[in-house]
């Protein structure tokens, strides 16, 4: 029978392993994603995503349940990587070349050759927004959570997640003609 | 070359995913460390999300019922205050209006203490007077019984006159004058009586003791009290002022219907008119 994220961790909370195991085995990828995404290699993904995993099992008990289970560990990523970038003083987003590389590996999900150049570019220029902008990108386009859920997880208003969101989807618009044209 | 918003949002959406790298989930799995489970939890009811969900609301009303506490101390302490003030105030006003008449009885005080000195000093002066005149009294008594003695040898004794006569006399006529005023106050009383009952005299004694002081006053001072006076016109009409109402069997005194008391002594006497009804006529 299927369990929700909020029963398992209700479950975890008091101590079953194996529910945890099952939080785990549902969410691991997402966070690494997100933190390959950022932070640009497997080694510093993989460091986030335990630290990440850690905080979340100290803090199961606390987690009442007042957002969904998938937004808490999001929000708790959000903190580990807004510590790791303090801590490493790393401003760096990834580049071209890697998301260029990266839809080439498995089945390809875009439908010509020319999305695929431009959805390459795309996420090059993704990376050179400011860091707020960035990361209300990653959470809402990469990780697929709602406005809602997005404010959650940063902390924020789901105002301001639409207005970041407006923003950043104006300075595309606007450079990726010159992106071309270069 | 112009790309809608919409071609944007969906190629974000279709951003590619990051493969894990193998035994990463083993070795996350590995790391669980879970929270030791307490009753309480286990249950499903976790105190402290309901603690930290209500603290601040608590920890609101918990300032707000100190407030009021302590605002309905501080209101009581000064109401407490406002009556010490009060009470106070109208002591010093009474002191303040007490403190004149205080004097001023205090001067009385002590004028009347002034005026009482004076009256001991003026009664000590009197005392030292009269033991004076009782000094030369004394001398007089022994200078009278050393002249009594010598005129008793002289052959003289037993003239009229002799001091222990003079004192009887003396002693009578104050029986008789106060034989008088008993007489006096019956008569008073008859007519009294009198008045309330038809201008009719009582009949007895006994009628009379609304209207006299005491019973004494019915009886003769002389021969210790033991002799009674006498209605001569008991129940007779009020009218007539020579009718004799009561008499002194001793001393022949008489009281008359109007209230009017005589001495009859040795020339007059009561005697009984025409109609029946005692008068003061002559004794011969």
């Amino acid at each position: 029978m299927h369990q929700s994220d909020e029963d398992l961790s209700r479950r975890a909370g008091t101590g079953d392993l194996e529910a945890a195991s099952e939080l785990l085995d549902r969410h691991y990828q997402k966070i690494f994603s997100y933190f390959r995404r950022l932070s640009g290699n497997d080694s510093d993904a993989s460091d986030l995503t335990q630290k990440t995993f850690c905080k979340v099992w100290s803090g199961i008990g606390g987690y009442g349940g007042r957002s969904k289970f998938s937004t808490w560990v999001h929000s708790i990523a959000h903190h580990v990587y807004v510590d790791w970038r303090r801590v490493h003083n790393r401003l760096d987003g990834q580049t071209d070349e890697w998301w260029l590389a990266c839809p080439g590996e498995g089945p390809s999900p875009f439908d010509t050759a020319a999305d695929k150049d431009l959805a390459g570019h795309l996420y090059g220029l993704i990376e050179q927004l400011e860091e707020d902008a960035r990361e209300t990108v990653h959470l809402h386009y990469y990780q697929g959570l709602s406005l809602q859920e997005t404010a959650d997880a940063l902390g924020i208003a789901s105002s301001t997640v639409k207005y970041r969101l407006r923003n950043a989807l104006d300075v595309l618009r606007n450079r990726l003609p010159e992106e071309k044209r270069s | 070359m112009n790309i809608p918003p919409e071609k944007i949002e969906q190629l974000l959406r279709k951003a590619p995913s990051p493969t894990p790298p193998a035994g990463l989930f083993q070795d996350l799995k590995a790391e669980i460390i879970l929270p030791r489970t307490r009753p309480s939890q286990a249950n499903g009811f976790n105190h402290p999300g309901f603690f930290r969900r209500w603290m601040p609301v608590l920890s609101l009303s918990l300032w707000l019922m100190a407030c009021l506490v302590l605002l309905g101390v501080q209101m009581r302490r000064v109401a407490g205050l406002r009556d010490e003030n009060t009470r106070l105030l109208a002591a010093a006003n009474e002191k303040s209006t007490i403190a004149p008449q205080a004097a001023i009885s205090g001067d009385a005080e002590l004028n009347r203490l002034r005026a009482e000195s004076l009256e001991a000093a003026q009664l000590r002066a009197e005392v030292t007077r009269l033991r004076e005149e009782l000094t030369k009294l004394e001398g007089l008594r022994i200078e009278n019984q050393r002249l009594a003695s010598e005129l008793q040898s002289s052959g003289k004794a037993g003239m009229p006159g002799q001091p222990q006569d003079f004192i009887a006399a003396a002693a009578e006529k104050g029986e008789r004058i106060k034989c008088i005023g008993n007489l006096k106050q019956v008569g008073l009383g008859a007519r009294m009586y009198a008045n309330d009952h038809g201008d009719v005299m009582p009949k007895d004694f006994g009628s009379l003791k609304n209207e006299l002081p005491n019973e004494s006053v019915t009886f003769c001072p002389s021969s210790n009290g033991s002799v009674r006076f006498e209605i001569l016109a008991p129940g007779e009409k009020e009218g007539d002022p020579n009718v004799v109402f009561a008499r002194c069997p001793t001393h022949n005194n008489v009281v008359l219907m109007d209230g009017s008391g005589q001495q009859l002594g040795d020339k007059f006497k009561v005697v009984i008119r025409a109609d029946g009804k005692p008068i003061v006529g002559r004794g011969n």
